[in-house]
């Protein structure tokens, strides 16, 4: 397992990650196949859109199948029929929103189980043993999560506890066919994160995670810290930022310097009929606007949705038969994988500005329609002073 | 048109060959099915997996069943390039249809004397013949079916009965009325309920029109799940068949398991569709024949919804070659139902249709080595 980086432009790397079920081209995004599958698609799907690496859920996957079953199962992989990288989370995160009763202490977290209401404790070591069990190829460290807008002592508490954590996830850790990483605590004090980052740094192999964001946090804070953990950490290690899937925030962490990134919302959002598209960010397929338009999702798109399907149809039967749901699943994913896919040729050709134009122009601009008025009416969105702020930071000038 | 010939008649059924349909060419031997679909798709199925991972043995013939369409059928009008293609069908492909959803629900009650209820997510439809009539044109399908009075249940009262017969036959005199435009092979709809006298006389009403490409036989009250007597099943279609040419295509919907399909062949019927399949997936369940079927008429039916399976990471069906059996396991589509993953319909959507397949492929063979009458 290792991290080649391939081309820079500015802050941000375009990078080759090296695992056991496949390479992983950086800049990357991996969809979340929760319970150990990818919301109705079926894995021959994400191949055809050259999907290299997914996320399962190690929480739901312990509770349901359990990992021993899945273990018996011949591992993640073979159990689901993907055998590209896969990556899991520790489950600790998933404690934390899921269960009210949730407390830490220096053994680990102790939640309440979902099936018998107990309460259970997950030790670090516990966390490594499911995710080896799971056999992913990057396993997560089990870290101290708090709330991002926590304030005080607990923060550099959290923090301090993640890195003896981490030495012990170290320990626990046996397999050799995956690759574990830190998690990087601090909250939003930048100070901490360095000092996180500094120490995390040192006991990371092949990569590092950069955790606590993506939790209602205002989003001048979130940019700044992913800004200064990219900064504070070595360029051999990939940087993952959790939980972060919004295109804009996709497009500005990978030019602050971030590698990976994950986010259930294209296939949460599809279920809804709500698509994402380079124009206009959102598409509501159920709103009845779109009743009688015959336009593809978008025109651009060469998913087999766009290829085969009018907005107008799939109007007709989202929420009614599962085949929409597929649909614009099919098309989420595969508009986040070649947004990530132009963002790599940005870096890979230096031409980083010119792309961030282009693609804030679309992104904050109208849906695209065939109907003039209807596209009149919909003024250009204001970019974002955060977004602004940021494309500052880089060094790069909009002219809009 | 729909080109169909008998090839073969035995006393366990008839072999036969369908060349065209429409204008597509699928050389499709019967006894077979029309493929199931639900908003032009087969259920659960993208067409993109559908072609990809779902392999049968013969080209298909699609059942574009209505319901789930009905309520865009002005938007497909103004699409102007046909139903199949406003759902994203593969290009060329044979499509049937039928204004039932052979799994939809039906209550009595709410057909008149100018339309049939069919039934939306969002209620009633009361389709008459003139909105059929564009239905058929916009929609451009191979093949169409007539309008049937479908509330024939077992206790009808006489005057209902001879009503509903009655407007069968109105029906499909306005819908071919003189001057009128009916795009489409015509398959025509047999009704009459559990009355003998009045499956005859339906055939005789509609069934003698020129231009028919073959015969649909509304049977809805002897479908899986309903209490049947093959006694009266075997009556009620001779006395719809013998007033009628012998040697048309003779179809049935629903959702008929193996056991009811052979019966089924047996007495004559030449096209099913796959609606059991569906049926099964959608409840959990997977099935498979026996090894001798179908000398036994014998099959299983698994329930996956079922914990017992959990720890089994062994093939669904040994010696099933389908996406499904091949790539997973019944602990895994356990693990799929348990937490109500979209997956799990997937896999068994594909595994039973090839199984319903696999079971007309045997049924057909076992025609072909059987005596000629
Ligand atoms: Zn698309
Ligand atoms: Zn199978």
């Amino acid at each position: 397992m290792r991290y080649d980086v391939l081309a820079r432009a500015g802050f941000a790397r375009r990078g080759n990650l090296h695992l056991p079920h496949s390479i992983v081209e950086t800049p990357v995004f991996m969809p979340v196949g929760t319970q150990g599958t990818m919301k109705g698609i079926v894995p021959e799907q994400l191949v055809s859109m050259d999907c290299r690496i997914l996320l399962c859920n190690t929480y739901h996957l312990g509770h349901r199948p359990g990992h021993e079953r899945v273990k018996a199962a011949g591992g993640l992989h073979k159990m689901m029929n993907w055998n590209r990288s896969i990556l899991t989370d520790s489950g600790g995160f998933q404690m934390v929103s899921l269960s009210k009763l949730m407390t830490v202490d220096e053994n680990g977290v102790n939640f309440e189980s979902p099936h018998t209401g107990e309460m259970m404790a997950l030790p670090p070591e516990k966390s490594i043993e499911i995710q080896q069990a799971l056999g992913a190829d990057i396993m997560m460290q089990l870290d101290h999560v708090i709330h991002v807008l926590t304030t005080g002592d607990i923060v550099k508490e959290a923090m301090h506890r993640s890195i003896r954590w981490l030495d012990r996830c170290k320990v626990a850790h046996t397999r050799d066919d995956q690759a574990m990483f830190p998690i990087l605590q601090g909250g939003l004090n930048l100070e901490l994160r360095k000092e996180c980052a500094k120490e995390m740094a040192k006991r990371a192999k092949v990569g590092i995670a950069i955790g606590g964001l993506s939790g209602g946090e205002e989003k001048d804070h979130f940019w700044r810290v992913v800004a200064a953990c990219c900064a504070a950490l070595p360029p051999h290690l990939p940087r993952y930022v959790m939980g972060v899937g919004f295109p804009v925030d996709l497009v500005i962490c990978s030019f602050l310097g971030a590698d990976m990134f994950d986010c259930v919302y294209p296939t949460r959002t599809a279920r809804f009929g709500t698509a994402m598209v380079r124009r206009g960010g959102l598409m509501q397929l159920n709103q009845k606007r779109y009743k009688e338009d015959f336009l593809p999702i978008d025109k651009k798109c060469e998913c087999n949705t766009c290829k085969n399907y009018t907005r107008a149809y799939i109007h007709s039967i989202v929420g009614k038969e599962t085949v929409g749901c597929h649909l614009v699943s099919v098309h989420n994913i595969k508009h986040q994988l070649d947004l990530m896919r132009d963002v790599r040729q940005a870096i890979q050709s230096n031409s980083v500005e010119q792309f961030l134009k282009q693609f804030l122009y679309d992104y904050y601009g109208p849906i695209q329609s065939e109907n003039p008025s209807k596209q009149d009416s919909e003024k250009m969105r204001e970019v974002p002073q955060w977004v602004r702020d940021a494309v500052d930071h880089m060094g790069y000038k909009l002219d809009f | 048109m729909v080109k169909f010939q008998i090839e073969k008649k035995t006393l366990l059924g008839r072999l036969g060959k369908i060349d065209t349909w429409g204008s597509v060419e699928v050389n499709h031997q019967t006894p077979s099915f029309q493929t199931y679909l639900r908003a032009g798709h087969i259920p659960h199925l993208t067409w993109e997996v559908a072609e990809n991972q779902l392999k049968l043995e013969q080209t298909h013939i699609f059942q574009m069943t209505l319901p789930t369409l009905v309520s865009n059928a002005k938007i497909i009008e103004k699409f102007g390039k046909g139903a199949a293609k406003f759902c994203g069908m593969p290009a060329g492909a044979a499509v049937h249809l039928t204004p039932f959803d052979p799994l939809g629900k039906l209550p009595g009650g709410y057909n008149d004397s100018k339309s049939v209820a069919i039934w939306t997510a969002n209620g009633k439809v009361s389709l008459d013949v003139k909105m059929w009539r564009e239905i058929i044109n916009s929609f451009g399908c191979g093949s169409i079916e007539t309008l049937v009075d479908y509330d024939t249940p077992k206790d009808v009262g006489q005057k209902k009965l001879v009503k509903a017969v009655d407007r069968t036959k109105t029906f499909q005199e306005q819908l071919f009325q003189q001057d009128e435009k009916v795009n489409g092979e015509r398959i025509v709809s047999l009704g009459g309920g559990f009355s003998k006298y009045h499956r005859r006389k339906c055939a005789v009403d509609v069934g003698l029109a020129e231009n028919i490409a073959g015969y649909t036989v509304e049977f809805r009250e002897f479908t899986e799940g309903k209490e049947t007597d093959d006694k009266e099943m075997k009556e009620l279609l001779e006395e719809t068949f013998s007033p009628l040419p012998p040697t048309k295509l003779r179809c049935i919907s629903g959702p008929f398991n193996p056991k009811t399909v052979l019966f089924l062949v047996q007495q004559g019927i030449d096209l099913f569709d796959s609606s059991f399949p569906v049926k099964l997936a959608e409840e959990g369940h997977a099935f498979c024949l026996s090894d001798d079927f179908p000398t036994s008429s014998k099959y299983e039916v698994v329930d996956f919804n079922n914990e017992k399976f959990a720890d089994d990471f062994t093939a669904l069906f040994d010696g099933c070659a389908c996406y499904t059996c091949t790539k997973y396991t019944k602990g895994y589509l356990q693990h799929l139902l348990n937490t109500r993953e979209l997956l799990a319909s997937i896999l068994l959507v594909i595994h039973n249709m090839t199984e319903y397949d696999k079971m007309f492929k045997l049924i057909r063979s076992s025609l072909e080595n059987s005596e000629g009458l």
